[in-house]
């Protein structure tokens, strides 16, 4: 045992005697850094603050007597989610240490001082998301199901969440809830864009070339607030558009770009000889392109597509230009608060790492099915 | 089909007993569904072809009015709405004063010998003001570039070392940037490191060339003496030697010329004096005066878009690396070639030309994520822009221009790395 | 006569499937010796255990007197020692691998400079001189992708050679070659044979071992089934499956 370590060691860390000194350099180094951080988390840090405002985080504004709808909302979603990832993953696997990290987590907020129904509500979702990726891995209907799924679950969420106010939404569930309507609306308009530009009538390619670089050319936070602008201009004074779909207006606008260019390519992608073959068992133009190609296209580049949510996850605080409060903005809200102005690295570090936890999720996902598919084609 | 098969079948077919007539017309049919035009006579297939043309163009021409319809309807309701709030459109708003301070950023004004940089005033026009807020963006985003690009080849280097810590802190790296908000990156930066360095007076570093202060970065940087300005015709003389040693193709000329503008700079040494000082920075309790420096907030940008950016830079060097063919790497073995100097000299040019596209991509999209700026107060373009529109109320045509500059700065980054492309591709003779 | 490489009991498996069982060998300096076998015999990876390309689970293999350890993970020989058989180990692989980004000269100079540390007089010297002696004189400024399959193997092979080899190996060195140019490479190989070179050949060119070969050996299922002179080999083979093998490849 000791053999084979040292083996590994001369052969990872000490190959040649640059290697060797960076090893004896860097090693120490880590380790010190990791303990001073670990000290400072489990001791050191006031976790009090994040938990005392954990409702602020996680929904911003939403008015306290409606929590239940946020909390059924959250329930939802995560069913949504549940089924996704079990489309891609078997429960039986990973359940033991699934349930287990989960229970710990859990377990720590706790004593950091969480309250209990905040507890009990994200255990409550947890269970909902397993039991939904259990069912699917069940019954593979569902599964098949999860585009019309998708759809009519967040219409469902958003008609639940709407009477307390659209203008009241925030935290963390209007981050989550502005990534998935963003993303939902951004894949038909994308796919749309991209057909477009591969069309044989010149108009519609000039059309689809002109907005795609133009958008892709933007930043989000002008696209954000060119629609915030704009379109109460364009409605009359009487409908009032909400700041919040103004907001998610510009992202689906710019998003749709990008996956208008990933789409592009995933076309590219397909073999000249399917449509060939299309054209000779009879299948009309239209046929042709949503039948045979854009399947595939589809399934090519689901890895990217996937990396564009995260990124769109990940550029949701742009919404702050328009007054929204979503998550990082919350927790600014949060220092913003005399009382807790000291508590800055907690904050941060609390939304950090739930970032990094989302986003590391989501990467792992997308390797995943990018694992998955390039087992199939081959 | 034989003449005694169609009266075998005109029965069956042809119940009113229009005979040779309908058997044609039926075989013509028959072979028209199996795509035999040539069944068809001359006229008919000129005039098929016409008809989907003139469809073809019918529907080109549909497309193209409902487009234009579109666009001007969207146009024509944006107009009626900005009369109906009474604010117009107006681009006058340009030449008014405006009336507030920038904490930096040049913009261009009418000096004693014409246009020149100058720090913004309040009582310069908005448009300069823009104009000042542009140069924050493109200082901004230059520096960043560089950054990002060389951080990132060293760590999707790293990603491929044979050292486990290397490998592994390049992979924690990655995925720990990656995975999380640009802006929280950039409200870390600002907030939790810039904002907490010690103040100016004990600040300084590196005797004196480095203060990393609250107030601001500053390093030594070069001045002009006045033995530059002859010193500058040997300079220049070196420069012209050095481009022709760039397109001469003998070694032995390169290298004479090399040696010859090395001579001439050193000559020019001699006889003038050094054309350049080192201009240390000097600290007094609230300012510094000399060397060059950066606000927390322009520093904590650069970095922040430096490092987040490094990581993308890092995982398309990785990916190119990793698509060069696995032969070449055990040739370079073979040969007896260690793994830095396979990775260096055999597989690390052949993955440049996978990594320049992928590269203008992501340059662009730096220069576009500089607009976070508004979040910790530095004056780049969109935040200027910001401020004038609350002042003069003029969003919507101060947003379009802003939108047309960024398409610019988009469109010349992507012109220069394209034509660096060529460039390569045209060199490896592939 | 010393031995260049000798092999007892090698063994190696990808995961469950043994792909080399029990291989003894000993090839003296100067032999010339080629393998013959079906594909996924483990002809190829024998021999690219040799300069360490591959690793070899159990078993002991001595190269030019340096000693590979066994790994089941690739930690078994110390760099230095690898690098110090691939100085004196020279490989010809299937596919080529010549470097696009560099010319057939600087192909062929980069490791005696980078490795051996010659000065680059000595070692374009050396580069010129062997290319002359491939035929390929007049090429010495092209890509290799403005090279012919053919003319690229060969360009190979004085890669290789610049390095001044104790051992040559050939991983089917014409495999991937039109027939039109197989002959030019088999040449050079011939030439290289005749020369004193002690090489290593994985080939199914059945005509140029039987020519060149002081040993053929024939490998079948992870094994060395049979092995000797290519007369015996080839005319009167002792064992059944070598006789089926060979009356496969060579009817056409």
């Amino acid at each position: 045992m000791t053999i084979a370590v040292g083996r590994w060691a001369r052969h990872n860390l000490f190959a040649s005697p640059a290697s060797s000194l960076l090893s004896v350099v860097s090693i120490p180094l880590t380790l010190y850094v990791g303990f001073l951080a670990a000290r400072w988390v489990l001791f050191s840090a006031h976790w009090a603050v994040v938990a005392d405002n954990l409702s602020v985080l996680l929904i911003g504004t939403f008015p306290a007597d409606q929590v239940w709808r946020a909390w059924t909302a959250g329930a939802g979603l995560s069913a949504l989610f549940g089924m996704t990832i079990g489309l891609m993953l078997l429960t039986r696997r990973w359940k033991g240490y699934a349930v287990a990290a989960a229970l710990l987590a859990v377990a720590a907020a706790v004593s950091y001082g969480v309250r209990l129904q905040w507890a009990a509500g994200a255990l409550g979702c947890l269970a909902v998301a397993f039991c939904a990726c259990a069912a699917t891995n069940r019954w593979s209907w569902i599964g098949r199901a999860m585009g019309i799924g998708w759809l009519v679950g967040v219409g469902a969420i958003c008609a639940l969440l709407a009477p307390a106010g659209v203008d009241r939404w925030g935290g963390l569930l209007l981050s989550v809830l502005v990534t998935v309507i963003a993303a939902l609306l951004s894949l038909p308009v994308g796919i749309a864009l991209a057909f477009a530009r591969n069309s044989r009538f010149a108009s519609l390619r000039l059309a689809s070339t002109g907005y795609v670089e133009l958008l892709r050319s933007v930043p989000l936070v002008c696209t954000v607030y060119w629609s915030w602008i704009i379109i109460p201009l364009v409605f009359p004074p009487q409908v009032h558009i909400p700041d919040l779909v103004r907001g998610v207006a510009g992202f689906v606008l710019f998003y749709a770009a990008y996956a208008a260019e990933y789409v592009r390519s995933g076309i590219q992608g397909v073999p000249q000889g399917q449509g060939e073959a299309a054209q000779s068992l009879g299948f009309s133009a239209l046929d042709q392109s949503f039948i045979i190609v854009l399947p595939q296209a589809l399934r090519a580049v689901i890895p990217a597509l996937v990396g564009n949510v995260l990124d769109l996850f990940n550029n949701v605080p742009a919404l702050f230009i328009i007054g929204l409060t979503d998550f990082l903005k919350a927790g600014q809200t949060v220092l913003a608060n005399p009382q807790y102005s000291s508590a800055q690295y907690e904050v941060y570090v609390f939304m950090f790492a739930a970032y990094l936890v989302i986003g590391s999720l989501i990467s792992y996902g997308a390797r995943r099915i990018e694992a998955k598919m390039s087992r199939g084609v081959r | 089909m034989k003449p005694d098969q169609l009266s075998d079948r005109s029965a069956e077919f042809d119940p009113r007993g229009e005979g040779v007539v309908s058997q044609l017309k039926l075989a013509a049919r028959n072979s028209g569904r199996f795509g035999d035009a040539s069944a068809r006579t001359p006229d008919a297939q000129r005039r098929l072809r016409r008809l989907a043309r003139t469809r073809s163009a019918a529907i080109q021409a549909l497309i193209l009015i409902s487009i234009v319809v579109a666009a001007v309807a969207f146009l024509g309701l944006i107009w009626a709405g900005l009369q109906r709030h009474g604010i117009g459109f107006s681009l006058d708003f340009l030449d008014q004063p405006a009336g507030f301070n920038l904490s930096e950023g040049l913009t261009i004004a009418k000096g004693a010998h014409g246009l020149t940089l100058v720090p913004f005033n309040s009582q310069q026009t908005y448009a300069q003001a823009l104009l000042a807020g542009l140069y924050n963006t493109l200082v901004v985003t230059v520096i960043s570039i560089a950054l990002a690009t060389v951080l990132g080849v060293m760590v999707g280097v790293g990603r491929m070392s044979g050292n486990w810590v290397v490998k592994n802190w390049a992979w924690a790296f990655v995925e720990l940037v990656r995975n999380t908000p640009l802006l929280i990156q950039i409200i870390f930066w600002y907030f939790a490191v810039m904002l907490q360095l010690p103040s100016l007076a004990d600040a300084s570093l590196l005797h004196g060339a480095l203060i990393a202060s609250r107030q601001g970065v500053f390093i030594a940087w070069l001045a002009a003496t006045p033995a530059a300005f002859r010193y500058a015709w040997f300079a220049g003389l070196a420069a012209a030697l050095l481009v022709a040693a760039v397109f001469v193709r003998t070694r032995r000329w390169r290298h004479t010329a090399l040696a010859a503008a090395a001579a001439i700079l050193a000559l020019g040494l001699a006889i003038c004096g050094w054309p350049f000082s080192v201009d240390m920075p000097e600290a007094s309790a609230f300012s510094v005066s000399g060397g060059a420096g950066f606000s927390p907030e322009m520093a904590s940008l650069i970095i922040a878009l430096g490092v987040n950016f490094a990581s993308y830079v890092a995982e398309v060097v990785r990916g190119a690396l990793q698509s060069i063919d696995k032969g070449q790497w055990e040739a370079a073995a073979a040969l007896g070639l260690g793994h830095r100097e396979a990775l260096w000299v055999v597989v690390l040019p052949q993955a440049v030309r996978v990594i320049i596209p992928s590269l203008g991509n992501l340059y662009v999209t730096i220069a576009k994520s500089t607009s976070f700026a508004i979040a910790i107060g530095f004056p780049d373009m969109f935040s200027v822009y910001g401020t004038v529109a609350n002042q003069t109320g003029r969003a919507l045509e101060g947003l379009i221009l802003v939108m047309v500059v960024y398409l610019l700065i988009s469109l010349s980054i992507s012109a220069v790395v394209n034509a660096y492309n060529r460039r390569v591709m045209k060199k490896g003779a592939r | 006569m010393s031995a260049m490489v000798q092999m007892h009991k090698l063994n190696k498996s990808y995961g469950s499937f043994h792909v080399l069982k029990d291989i003894d060998l000993h090839i003296q300096s100067g032999e010339v010796v080629v393998i013959i076998g079906a594909s996924g015999s483990g002809k190829s990876t024998l021999i690219r255990c040799v300069n360490g390309l591959e690793h070899f689970g159990d078993g002991r293999l001595v190269v030019d007197g340096i000693e590979l350890m066994p790994s089941q993970d690739g930690f078994g020989t110390s760099r230095k020692e690898l690098a110090e058989i691939r100085r004196e180990v020279g490989m010809v692989f299937q596919h080529f691998n010549l470097f696009p980004h560099k010319t057939v000269l600087e192909n062929v100079m980069l490791a005696p400079v980078r490795v051996r540390r010659w000065p680059q007089a000595r070692a374009e010297a050396t580069a010129r001189r062997l290319l002359e002696r491939v035929g390929l004189r007049d090429h010495v400024d092209k890509y290799p992708s403005q090279l012919s399959g053919g003319q690229q193997q060969r360009v190979a092979i004085a890669r290789s050679l610049a390095m001044e080899p104790r051992l040559m190996l050939f991983d089917e060195p014409t495999s991937a070659l039109d027939p039109e140019m197989v002959g030019e490479v088999l040449e050079v190989m011939r030439e290289l044979a005749r020369s004193g070179m002690t090489m290593m050949i994985v080939t199914h060119e059945m005509g140029f071992a039987r020519e060149v070969a002081d040993r053929v050996i024939y490998m079948d299922h992870g094994k060395v089934l049979e092995q000797g002179q290519p007369g015996t080999i080839f005319d009167h083979p002792s064992h059944e499956r070598t006789r089926a093998f060979l009356s496969r490849v060579l009817t056409h």
